[in-house]
């Protein structure tokens, strides 16, 4: 970085760039989103302060590494209580009481059952599911590989489908 | 119970969203309040030390840790107290003796590794060294060094220091000036002036070790501190006759015994108060008696 007004350019694209991935994995991580949009901010205050030190190329997975990182130091032991919104849920005129009652109960065992899974693998699925990544974008964020990314998935899908199933 | 199928959970878990309360421009506006409120973070210097540079400096720092474990770590023997008109015979290590007299201290310090011998002396004390490395004699008011020798050194304080030589050689250091005294060869110290060097009776080593002191032109008041230091009592003199000189041998090894033939040989009267120790001189007045 050569001058100020060049590093905050950079620093404002990657920020815009990788916002939103990097403090959903630390929601996916934590299931608490204050937790997840404070650290999001102290992974960037990191980038920041090494500026001098970064490789673009490496730069994605520095990021979620500096998360999971920083995550593991400070908030491993909570317990987690994901609450996401569920979109697909929209009340109208068409849908019976009872079908909305049966969805929102539904909704809400399936949470429970993303919150249960494995922590690697809950969040591979949910950077998939809601983040709309693709198998090889995980693997290079998270420096594992293609495989590994499609195991997890597999055993996540298996997983919430026992487990649903069981309870309902 | 069909519609809860996997491709149903998928679309389910697909219509999620994280329940975000920031915005990414909200997000990006807070963090730049943080940089901005933050001191700029300068990222540590690392210097390179110039590989010269770093082996001049490591080998001083061998050098130093050399210099400590040969001359200076050690610890000094317990000091050697002695009482008035007592006097203790101590050997170091390297058989070297040292005699130490009436009302004195003296601790010493030997090297393992070098052979070096430090003592540190206040009072009077006898020295037969054995020829080895380096022997000084610490004393407030100078220093002595010397390689092998018998010599005897009077420091009790800085203002009087008496030194006889009776074997080899002695540098004896003084005010940043060295005097050299060989065998046979004696010399004082008092206050600011330092006497010439004198020749010793043939006697003179023996007779010390027996307490018997030989002095050539010694003023009354140089003796009479020498009294004081060596019987641990005070001595008051007469200014007129303070500055008399005295020669010849004094028996100190009996308090009396040399007061008397003080006072016999000076034309002196003197009185002792042992309860609060002090010895008084004074001229003898036409038909007094000692």
């Amino acid at each position: 970085m050569v001058n100020t007004t060049k590093e905050k350019d950079w620093f404002k694209a990657i920020f815009n760039e990788h916002y939103e991935f990097i403090r959903n994995y630390l929601y996916y991580l934590s299931g608490d989103m204050e937790i997840a949009e404070d650290l999001v901010q102290d992974v960037f205050m990191k980038i920041w302060e090494i500026r001098d030190k970064i490789n673009d190329e490496t730069l994605k997975p520095l990021l979620f590494r500096i998360a999971r990182n920083m995550f593991y130091n400070l908030h491993k032991k909570k317990v987690l209580d994901h609450r996401f919104i569920n979109n697909s849920v929209v009340e109208n005129d068409t849908d019976s009481p009872e079908f909305l009652l049966e969805m929102k109960e539904f909704d809400a065992k399936l949470q429970k059952a993303i919150t249960n899974l494995p922590e690697h693998c809950r969040t591979i699925f949910l950077m998939s599911r809601i983040d709309e990544l693709k198998y090889h974008e995980i693997a290079e964020r998270l420096k594992i590989s293609v495989k590994a990314v499609e195991k997890q998935i597999s055993k996540a899908l298996k997983l919430l489908r026992e487990n649903i199933a069981y309870k309902i | 119970m069909q519609r809860f199928d996997q491709a149903y959970i998928d679309k389910v878990v697909g219509s999620y969203g994280v329940p975000s309360k920031l915005s990414t421009n909200d997000a990006w506006e807070k963090l730049q309040k943080r940089i901005d409120e933050k001191p700029a973070y300068k990222s540590p210097k690392v210097v390179r030390i110039n590989f010269w540079l770093g082996t001049v400096a490591a080998s001083l720092v061998f050098l130093f840790v050399l210099y400590m474990g040969m001359f200076k770590i050690g610890r000094f023997s317990p000091e050697i107290k002695t009482a008035t008109l007592q006097n203790e015979k101590v050997y170091l290590p390297d058989s070297s003796m040292l005699v130490v007299n009436s009302n004195s201290c003296a601790k010493y310090h030997y090297n393992k590794f070098t052979g070096n011998r430090n003592i540190q002396i206040n009072g009077e004390v006898f020295f037969d060294v054995r020829k080895g490395k380096s022997f000084s004699v610490d004393f407030k008011g100078g220093n002595v060094s010397v390689l092998g020798t018998k010599f005897n050194v009077v420091a009790y304080s800085p203002n009087y220091l008496h030194l006889e030589c009776y074997e080899g050689s002695v540098v004896f250091k003084r005010n940043r000036n060295e005097y050299i005294l060989k065998a046979g060869e004696g010399m004082i110290a008092f206050n600011d002036s330092v006497s010439e060097i004198y020749t010793l009776d043939k006697t003179s080593f023996y007779d010390k070790l027996n307490g018997i002191y030989y002095w050539d032109k010694i003023s009354l008041g140089e003796l009479a501190n020498f009294i004081e230091m060596r019987f641990n009592y005070r001595v008051d003199i007469d200014n007129s006759i303070a500055q008399r000189n005295f020669s010849g041998k004094i028996d100190l090894a009996d308090l009396n015994n040399g007061l008397n033939i003080v006072s016999y040989a000076m034309d002196l009267i003197y009185t002792v108060n042992h309860e609060e120790n002090i010895i008084t001189f004074n001229a003898k007045k036409s038909g007094s008696h000692i």
